[in-house]
């Protein structure tokens, strides 16, 4: 359905060339989730954009996105914006700032459908039914009332429902959700990924979540891909991933974080920071803080090894003979 | 024994006065938010307790109300028995804080040595050879190397400015730490370095935490018994392992099925709840918790305040399923 390979966002600065995205390949099928996870400035939100060719000045695109038999990167920018919003939709992290504080909720709802024309000149009250619904579908309560109210007068969660609301307005393909609870609180946090799993299987709608947290992945998503430093380290069935991780990164996350059913070990956390982007060699870029790093591996790039049924990491140690 | 710090029946209160205009042309009253409301909690030397619960429930406030950063509305703070009724220069040299955001926390024009020098002056280190060698020792102890005593807190990441915070925090020698959210901004992998860091620094200088966190498994991780918050009262108390294996309070079994996890043994039934925290403006009378309760027991949930009590041992519960013994 969506099929990413070798996308490259490059930002010439001047400290360098900056590789936000390096090289990812990936293949969303549909009615299917992909988690993208990383720790911050790996590059998924990054990814995010790019695949909607979003991507701020002046950051440079190569590679190839293909979206139902067209590559989204030769596309004109109006046949983008047609793809945008309709086809494959977004949802940002931060809802306050995503609504425009000085329009009420509903209208905001109601322009996603104008503008992409699926209301054309259907009487006023026709449109404010299709609006209503779709607040009725993301559980917002009692729309008719909240139809009319200011963002300021939603909680988060509300907010972020709103949002989904917009985005889900013109039943699209490809749902991109850009890190949707990390505002939230657990509790509610809870009920945005029960709403997004309803959605995919009511409507079969395929998704790529953005996220840092790991158990929220392994929870949601059919196939997590792991990003550190601009490249995909590691991509595969959730399962996989999670009890076989291959790439000594995703060992390293999985290490870090506290789990209530264990007993209490300590945590073996990642030793140093992550790397500046600025200028960064075409070598494995983890190799600094791997433990088990080969002298080959500040010499060359591994590529993407086989590590199992649709289980790949890019890692030398995988490689034969490693 | 007596505990460290022992809190009764804290309060804070921050009062919303309209305006002017608001009072004279719709008779607007004054509005109360109740942040923390009616606390009474004991921490015993040594141990870590964890607070824990959704934004604005007043768990910042209650850090920060006993430590006396906000004066307290009503209540009492028992430090070694004792009552402590403002914030003397002997309760600051036995209790610090380590806050929420390294960002926000540190002074931009001011270098690590001059951040690190102010808690040393108060404890009366005036030899600025003395004060230099134990600013030394204290970047040692939390992770960070000697040639950073001259930086600005821009050159740092997150992670390295929270071990700033925690140095600055035990220039004092406290025996007691607040720690606000200590590893909320930062990456997992930074997390799991801060954690371990102050872990270690418990076992050595025997430090007792109040460790607030809104993310329930940092929480299981650190802390020996969990208090749990919601609207501005403590509504469960217990040791860890106890909280989590047989919680009672449906607030806190709401709170913990709703915990993502990587292990799919870790995952619970999910009670999913309705709608969102209410207000701490004018809260709901009775339980707090009732507008959002999925086994209330009708009429006496709406109108009476269950109390915290004790159902077994050490496990305290305010809810009037559980009225204790």
């Amino acid at each position: 359905m969506l099929e990413i390979s070798n996308l490259n966002t490059h930002f010439p600065t001047s400290r360098g060339l900056v590789k936000a995205v390096a090289g990812v390949d990936f293949l969303l099928e549909p009615g299917r989730i992909v988690g993208l996870v990383g720790e911050s400035g790996c590059g998924k939100s990054m990814t995010l954009l790019s695949i909607l060719r979003l991507v701020p000045y002046p950051g440079r695109l190569s590679g190839q996105i293909w979206f139902e038999g067209r590559d989204l990167l030769q596309e004109s920018p109006a046949a983008m914006r047609r793809v945008r919003g309709r086809a494959i939709a977004m949802v940002f992290q931060d809802p306050m700032t995503t609504l425009n504080p000085v329009f009420r909720v509903g209208e905001q709802i109601r322009e996603s459908l104008r503008i992409h024309g699926l209301v054309g000149r259907a009487p006023a009250r026709a449109q404010r039914e299709m609006v209503l619904s779709l607040m009725e579908e993301v559980g917002i309560p009692s729309p008719s009332a909240r139809y009319h109210q200011y963002p300021h007068e939603f909680s988060g969660g509300m907010q972020q429902r709103a949002l989904m609301a917009i985005a889900l307005a013109c039943q699209p393909k490809v749902l991109l959700a850009d890190e949707p609870t990390t505002a939230l609180d657990v509790t509610i946090q809870a009920q945005i990924l029960d709403l997004l799993r309803h959605i995919n299987r009511q409507r079969k709608t395929a998704m790529v979540l953005v996220t840092h947290d790991l158990a929220v992945a392994s929870e949601f998503c059919h196939e997590i891909a792991v990003m550190y430093a601009g490249r995909l380290v590691e991509i595969g069935p959730t399962r996989e991933v999670i009890y076989h991780p291959a790439h000594p990164y995703t060992r390293g996350l999985l290490g870090s974080i506290p789990r209530i059913t264990r007993e209490r070990a300590r945590l073996s956390p990642i030793p140093g920071n992550v790397p500046d982007l600025a200028g960064l060699a075409a070598t494995c870029a983890f190799a600094p803080r791997c433990a088990e790093a080969l002298p080959r591996c500040r010499e060359e790039d591994p590529g993407l090894c086989d590590a199992g049924p649709g289980h790949t990491a890019r890692c030398l140690r995988l490689k034969g003979g490693g | 024994m007596v505990p460290l710090v022992e809190l009764k029946e804290l309060t804070r209160f921050f009062y919303l006065r309209p305006t002017l205009l608001a009072r004279a042309l719709a008779g607007q009253r004054q509005r109360v938010i109740k942040a923390v409301d009616r606390v009474s909690l004991a921490i015993h030397q040594g141990e870590t307790l964890g607070l824990v619960g959704e934004s604005g429930c007043g768990k910042t406030t209650l850090g920060r109300t006993l430590l006396f950063l906000h004066q307290p509305t009503s209540g009492t703070v028992l430090y070694r028995g004792k009552e402590v009724t403002h914030a003397t220069r002997e309760f600051r040299s036995r209790a610090q804080i380590i806050f929420q955001n390294p960002y926000a926390s540190l002074n931009p024009r001011k270098k690590v040595r001059d951040i690190i020098s102010v808690p040393l002056i108060t404890r009366g280190i005036r030899d600025p050879f003395q004060r230099q060698q134990e600013i030394l020792s204290l970047l040692d102890r939390v992770g960070l190397s000697p040639r950073h005593i001259d930086n600005y807190p821009h050159q740092f990441s997150g992670g390295q400015r929270q071990r700033i915070g925690i140095a600055r925090a035990l220039a004092m020698q406290p025996e007691f730490v607040v720690a606000d959210e200590p590893v909320s901004s930062l990456d997992v992998s930074v997390q799991a370095q801060i954690i371990n860091l102050l872990e270690e620094l418990q076992q050595e200088l025997g430090l007792t935490f109040l460790f607030i966190a809104h993310d329930l498994s940092v929480i299981y991780h650190v802390s020996d018994r969990v208090a749990v918050m919601y609207l501005g009262r403590v509504v469960e108390l217990a040791p860890t392992a106890r909280i989590y294996e047989s919680p009672l309070h449906p607030y806190t079994r709401a709170l913990l099925s709703a915990i993502p996890s990587v292990d799919p043994g870790g995952r619970r039934e999910r009670i999913l709840l309705e709608g969102t925290v209410p207000t701490p403006i004018d809260p709901p009378g009775g339980c707090r918790f009732h507008s959002r309760c999925f086994c209330s027991l009708g009429d006496v949930c709406r109108e009476e305040e269950p109390r915290l009590a004790t159902v077994s041992g050490t496990h305290q519960v305010a809810c009037h399923r559980y009225p204790g013994e």
